[in-house]
């Protein structure tokens, strides 16, 4: 789904990503996990092609990419409905009972029934990261690319909204970038661990399907210190 | 319901901004002989008297003056500033804007007195040159916070340059257009004055000119006071059509 090779980028002379080789397959989901401040944002603005000035090679065998960012950056004049159904004008797919099957599970799950008609201003963080994330799954992308997009939502509905990405898309490739430990082992079945930046290469942990949260989390602790 | 509470609460406004000027230039009134600075009493006591079939038919011109005038400014400086920030060249554009902007409006007046000769034209040509430069260069400079992480929202979902331009900068456009029409109208406003007193025998700015000739400052202030009263009035009507017709496009103040 994802390659790079030899991926390099500096903004004026100071280098922030370094020779940097990534493979990830069809199907995987991957948890990129570094510091804060080492490059995660540019690295997925590089992957979903809003940066184009690096050097190397990126490869997405896919053009049906969706990104959630950090921040939820919701469209000021659209309603919480016509904000999540942004995509599918963009993409000039139809509304049809399909979709709408998938916006009222997505409804549903961010717990934004009785709020389909409200305007951003009106929405608290939470419900603003909601509505993009739900925004970012209603086209049924292959690949997703997550730039740390639970940070404002409260532990129980962060829980809920991981459990149904994993339950209605499974075979979808995602690239989960954050530096909150707790979140990784529930979305991956990978990690890419870079310890101090993204300079000077990554370490990368499979997670089996026997192995539970907490040893997952003392196995990359011991990583890091 | 919300469309009628923001109506009576726009009108509130004003008309708080209205009495407070009245209650000054009551207060200052009282500093001066009723020829020099007339108080607005003494103006609202002798309405009769001054308002006359002579000034409606005058009135009448200059609203179509201003009308005119700022109908084509607003249209080509929030075109300019648009493109001008669109195109990532404002900051050239502007220095030519602020050229014109800086030409004292007596001298652009008898420019074209000369050129036009007395009657609509003048004033109308005024209003255009110097206040183009004004909504252009507002245009541009309202629109340099455009969020540029909404941009990044449609590239990023497969979106197009157009989509781009469709879904973040028009709809960025409207409050800055609302600004553009209640700074633009006044500044209008004070342009005819000036043109009707340099180069016409109509309107108010004539009528004013006048008054003064004679030293008739209760006209004077008159007059004064029906600018004032034609200026709130069209600031309502603007502040209106785009809370009626465009509400959801002026949260843009407090997005994220």
């Amino acid at each position: 789904m994802l390659k790079t090779k030899n991926l390099c980028k500096k903004y004026d002379e100071d280098p922030i990503i370094h020779d940097l080789n990534m493979h990830l397959k069809r199907g995987e989901k991957v948890c990129l996990f570094a510091p804060s401040g080492t490059g995660k944002t540019t690295l997925i603005k590089i992957i979903n092609g809003l940066i184009t000035n690096y050097q190397g090679k990126v490869e997405v065998s896919s053009k049906n990419i969706s990104t959630i960012f950090q921040s939820p950056d919701l469209f000021w004049y659209k309603t919480v409905k016509e904000n999540i159904l942004f995509p599918l004008q963009l993409k000039n797919i139809k509304f049809d009972s399909k979709i709408d099957k998938i916006y009222q599970a997505w409804i549903k799950t961010t717990e934004l029934h009785n709020k389909e008609h409200l305007y951003p201003h009106e929405l608290s963080g939470g419900m603003k990261q909601k509505v993009a994330l739900a925004r970012g799954f209603i086209f049924n992308p292959d690949f997703i690319l997550l730039d740390e997009p639970f940070n404002s939502i409260d532990i129980r509905a962060k829980e809920k909204i991981i459990n149904f990405i994993l339950e209605h898309y499974p075979q979808k490739s995602f690239l989960f970038v954050t530096h909150n430990l707790e979140e990784i082992p529930k979305l991956a079945d990978k990690i890419f661990l870079f310890k101090k930046d993204m300079l000077s290469g990554f370490k990368e942990i499979i997670i089996e399907e026997s192995e539970d949260s907490s040893t997952i989390i003392k196995n990359i602790f011991e990583e890091l210190y | 319901m919300k469309h009628i509470k923001i109506f009576f609460s726009t009108i509130k406004e004003n008309l708080i901004a209205f009495f407070a000027f009245l209650i000054i230039w009551q207060i200052s009134s009282l500093f001066f002989q009723d020829f020099i600075v007339p108080s607005p009493i003494l103006i609202f006591n002798n309405f009769e008297t001054l308002i006359t079939d002579s000034l409606l038919n005058n009135l009448e011109i200059t609203i179509f003056r201003i009308l005119t005038g700022f109908s084509i400014a607003f249209i080509i400086g929030s075109i300019i500033g648009f493109l001008s920030n669109l195109f990532r060249i404002r900051e050239s554009v502007n220095t030519v804007l602020i050229l014109f902007q800086v030409l004292p409006g007596t001298v652009l007046g008898i420019i074209y007195l000369l050129i036009f000769g007395q009657g609509n034209a003048v004033p109308v040509a005024m209003i255009i040159t110097l206040t183009t430069p004004l909504i252009a260069i507002n245009t541009g400079n309202s629109l340099l916070n455009i969020n540029q992480e909404l941009e990044d929202v449609v590239y990023s979902l497969g979106g197009t340059y157009w989509d781009a331009i469709r879904s973040v900068h028009l709809p960025a456009l409207v409050p800055v257009l609302r600004s553009n029409g209640t700074l633009g109208l006044g500044f209008a406003l004070k342009i005819v004055i000036l043109g009707e007193f340099i180069a016409s025998e109509t309107g108010l700015g004539y009528l004013l000119n006048v008054s003064k000739i004679y030293f008739n400052m209760r006209s004077v202030f008159f007059y004064l006071l029906l600018i004032i009263i034609i200026m709130l009035i069209f600031q309502i009507i603007i502040n209106l059509i785009f809370v009626i017709f465009f509400e959801k496009y002026l949260f843009q103040t407090n997005i994220q």
